[in-house]
């Protein structure tokens, strides 16, 4: 379900609606958990199985590190719910299993693998139903320290396993056969013809830095099976993040949840701001850069320089009008979710992008593998090395393709290089002074601001040739001003170009003037209802053609 | 990098209102949130439709748009030959011209851009209501490729009610041109065409900006039903170059599709006119020198096609060979001279044929 769609709109209201007239914490609960599965499984109700499997791994891990022992009851529930999963995991062509209870129809599957019979079904409930339950027992009778790196290592195994095979499996065979190939090989690997479920990435992550925190000692694990099951599924950040820690959420849920006309107002204004950056930004952009940075061979510098910088505005206010309507709807319920996106293209440095860019990933990273490594405290060489290897898994963790890898180890590269100027300029104080200054400044922002956006391109293009005409057209101007026909009409330049200033004006006054949901929150009531008028009536005219998916959907 | 902090400023948490909202305040504030956003939505559209399409149009495709409404005016007293086609029409016949070769008659160009037999198929029963003597169809030798559907293009002919003057039988399957989404698009109700046109002003905006700043269209000529030519030079040398080669490779890449979806089409719309009591003329159109060998043979399929259907009644024109290189503007449209010869090459074919 798109955030930007009336079904949304609708299932807000029926929780906002909800949320007022039930008292009860756990009514909330159940209430915002079967809204979550509505939003999630709006999009493929199959996938569902993957969220019930990591609730109910997680769960289960996070007790068992904690010592804490299941009863028969919760096991029976455990159970049932893993038997939902295994039949959502099926694929089952439903109105096939009720009226004749034979599986040849099960044919609902969108990847590959059919099932022929019972005897698979069965197998796949037997799998769900009775190899977790047998496992838990088998854990049971380690010693405390094996049992607590038993549930860990299943945990993360559960998790990686299912973003390796669901994200990465493709990847893997593909390049495995290349390898093949390359050697002289001929292999003939099986195909994996799987969907990416949406926002697989995020939750995943998320439900890793519960057990890995509970196993860390820095987190309870939590008794109750409703709150967590909630954390995995909250349906505002479900799908594209802010990839939530256990300690922000958790402790919301402890208390009811009650909504104030102020949080509404608030979280409504950034909910607000965040739909205008998707519909009259992002999705405004988004012809020219498909059309330009699709085939970017033989287009001239100026016309690769300007999709380049619509797709920086475009990623930009398509990934943080998600996290501001995010944020928004839960600021509604009265829970707020931290920031994600600090004004990053005002950065002077490229650590301080990272530190503005995506938050909640880097900080995961930074807390979950980059500390593990080491972090910086074994020496300069292994500190480079831990940085590189963590933007090359962050680059990754962005998409199963090798221009991922790529803007991941240029990252890396990056942050090296300016650990390393950092500190020769440190040792320099006349220059530190100059690059200091306001001249200095701009400087830097406009270095920091050319190699993001080279890194941009690498995202962006994923064809090996049409990355290197895309490069080169980018980092040698051509100087040829004849624009080539891109099919698009007339008026798609002139409204991405439009949409481009309105942008560089709007976000340059938030960043030193003041951020605009407080703006909105500290206008006048008068004035705020001319303004919503006035934003609907922009809305309506600026509303793309068709709903286009966020594009960290796909991540 | 393990410097990162989270950043989170103070400023962008919740205000910290310490009064709880009543049930009255939070319901009043979502009505507010829904509500006048709804009603500023509700204007938009008002304004759109009420205002901004009927002053400034739909652009390129406004002409479609007015075709309907000209379809349900005053037309001139019978007999009227109604012309369609695509921009070879529209630049090539003028009416006045083909009045005066053949008194008596009189003569419309509803010549379309880039249109095809399908659009034809969807206009033809408002004309036809109409009651014309003739129905005159330009066709050029790949006349019977039916294009990709343009979405755009239903919607303008949805938003001008083409598809109320069809017969009740009609269906998708006569329509080998579209596809489930043209369709749907085409059939759609009247907000929903207007939904669709929510940008329309601008291209109105920038059609009308570019017949002001470019020389080479003549005159706004939307609404212009006897000479509604707008190309004013010619072009030679490499760029008539350029454009041959480019008509040589959509041919060919109709020839190499092996699409014959449209030849059923011909046969279709000359039994409707037949049927309302009109004749259809099959206008084969001027072709240039320069891809008169390429096209000879599909040219001269379709002219033997187009006689056996008309031999059931209604005349075939063909005008292929009418025009000397001198009388085009580019590979394919007709200039003033080219103009003048092909109607009245049309005037002499009507005359005489007064019902």
């Amino acid at each position: 379900m798109l955030f930007q769609s009336f079904e949304f709109l609708l299932l807000l209201l029926v929780v906002l609606g909800l949320l007022h007239v039930l008292r009860r914490r756990a009514s909330q609960h159940s209430m915002l958990l079967a809204a979550s599965y509505v939003f999630y499984g709006w999009w493929d109700v199959r996938f569902l199985f993957l969220l019930l499997l990591s609730t109910v791994v997680d769960y289960t891990a996070a007790l068992g590190i904690n010592g804490v022992r299941l009863n028969w009851r919760q096991r029976w529930r455990m159970s049932v719910i893993l038997l939902a999963a295994g039949f959502l995991c099926l694929g089952v062509n439903w109105s096939s299993v009720f009226e004749a209870w034979h599986t040849s129809s099960l044919t609902a599957f969108e990847w590959r693998p059919t099932w022929n019979g019972w005897r698979e079904v069965l197998g796949m409930v037997m799998l769900f139903t009775c190899a977790g339950p047998f496992l838990y027992e088998v854990y049971q009778h380690l010693a405390p320290s094996a049992r607590r790196t038993a549930f860990l290592v299943t945990s993360l195994a559960t998790n990686l396993g299912i973003l390796g095979a669901f994200k990465y499996g493709n990847f893997f065979l593909d390049n495995l056969q290349g390898f093949g190939g390359w050697l002289g090989h001929s292999w003939h690997l099986p195909a994996w013809h799987v969907i990416l479920p949406v926002g697989i990435s995020f939750y995943t992550f998320q439900t890793m830095s519960y057990t890995i925190d509970v196993y860390r000692g820095q987190l309870e694990a939590e008794r109750s099976l409703l709150r967590v099951a909630l954390y995995v599924a909250y349906f505002p950040q479900l799908v594209a993040g802010p990839i939530l820690r256990p300690q922000q959420f958790l402790p919301a849920l402890r208390v009811p949840w009650t909504l104030e006309a102020a949080n509404l107002q608030s979280g409504f204004h950034l909910a607000l701001v965040g739909l205008c950056k998707k519909v009259l930004i992002a999705d405004s952009v988004s012809g020219m850069v498909d059309a330009i940075l699709g085939n970017p061979q033989g287009q001239p510098s100026l016309l690769v320089i300007f999709a380049t910088l619509l797709f920086a505005v475009q990623i930009y206010c398509d990934f943080s009008g998600y996290t501001d309507i995010a944020r928004g709807i839960s600021r509604m319920f009265g829970v707020e979710i931290p920031l994600n996106f600090n004004y990053p293209y005002f950065s002077t440095s490229i650590i301080e992008f990272w530190r503005r860019w995506h938050i909640s990933l880097s900080t995961w990273l930074r807390d979950y593998l980059y500390i593990p490594l080491g972090g910086n405290r074994l020496g300069s060489s292994r500190t480079y090395t831990n940085l590189l290897i963590t933007m090359i898994l962050g680059g990754l963790w962005h998409g199963a393709s090798w221009n991922f890898v790529l803007w991941g180890a240029y990252q890396g590269v990056l942050l090296c290089l300016n650990r390393i100027l950092r500190a020769f300029v440190e040792r320099v104080p006349g220059l530190q002074r100059f690059l200091e200054s306001r001249f200095g400044t701009l400087l830097r922002w406009c270095v920091t601001t050319y190699l993001v956006m080279l890194g941009w391109l690498i995202f962006r293009v994923t064809s090996w040739p049409d990355l290197v005409a895309a490069l080169r057209a980018f980092v040698v101007f051509d100087g040829r001003l004849q624009a080539t026909a891109l099919g698009l009409g007339n008026t798609a330049p002139v409204l991405a170009l439009l949409a481009l200033l309105v942008f560089a004006m709007l976000h340059t006054f938030g960043h030193f003037v003041r951020r605009w949901p407080e703006l909105l929150d500290a206008t006048p009531k008068p004035i705020l209802a001319i303004l919503y008028f006035l934003i609907g009536m922009v809305l309506f005219y600026g509303w793309p053609g068709a709903n286009e998916p966020f594009i960290y959907f796909q991540f | 990098m393990n410097n990162f902090t989270k950043s989170e400023p103070n400023a962008s948490a919740p205000p910290s209102h310490d009064v709880s909202a009543t049930g009255s305040r939070c319901w009043f504030a979502l009505v507010a949130f829904v509500g006048l956003p709804s009603a500023g939505a509700w204007c938009a559209f008002l304004l759109l439709s009420e205002v901004l399409i009927p002053t400034v149009g739909l652009g390129e495709l406004d002409r479609i748009r007015l075709l309907g409404d000209h379809l349900r005016s005053d037309l001139p007293a019978p007999p009227l030959a109604m012309c369609w086609g695509n921009s070879i029409v529209r630049e090539g016949i003028d009416a006045a011209i083909v009045e005066n070769q053949a008194p008596g008659w009189r003569a419309e160009n509803y010549g379309l851009s880039a249109a095809d037999l399908t659009e034809l198929q969807i206009a033809l029963p408002a004309m036809l209501a109409r009651k014309p003597s003739a129905v005159v169809i330009g066709l050029t030798p790949w006349g019977t490729r039916l294009k990709e559907p343009d979405i755009g293009k239903m919607h303008a002919y949805g938003l001008a009610r083409f598809p109320r003057d069809w017969p009740a039988n009609w269906e998708k399957e006569q329509f080998p041109g579209l596809d489930s989404e043209s369709w749907a698009a085409l059939r759609a109700d009247t907000n929903e065409h207007l939904i669709f046109f929510r940008r329309a002003p601008l291209d109105g905006l920038d059609y009308a900006a570019r017949v002001l700043i470019r020389g080479d269209r003549g005159k706004n000529s939307g609404r212009e039903w006897s000479a509604p030519y707008e190309m004013q030079r010619s072009i030679g040398g490499e760029r008539l170059a350029r454009h041959v080669e480019v008509i040589q490779e959509e041919v060919q890449a109709f020839l190499n599709s092996e699409d014959r979806r449209g030849e059923v089409v011909p046969r279709f719309l000359a039994d409707e006119i037949r049927s309302a009591g009109s004749e259809p003329v099959f206008l084969l159109l001027p072709v240039h020198p320069l891809l008169q060998d390429f096209t000879e043979d599909l040219g001269t399929r379709l002219h033997q096609h187009v006689e056996e259907v008309a031999s059931h009644g209604g005349v075939v024109a063909d005008a292929r060979h009418l025009l000397e290189a001198e009388a085009f503007a580019d590979a394919v449209h007709p200039n003033a001279e080219g103009r003048a010869t092909l109607s009245r090459f049309l005037g002499t074919v009507l005359n005489g044929r007064t019902r």
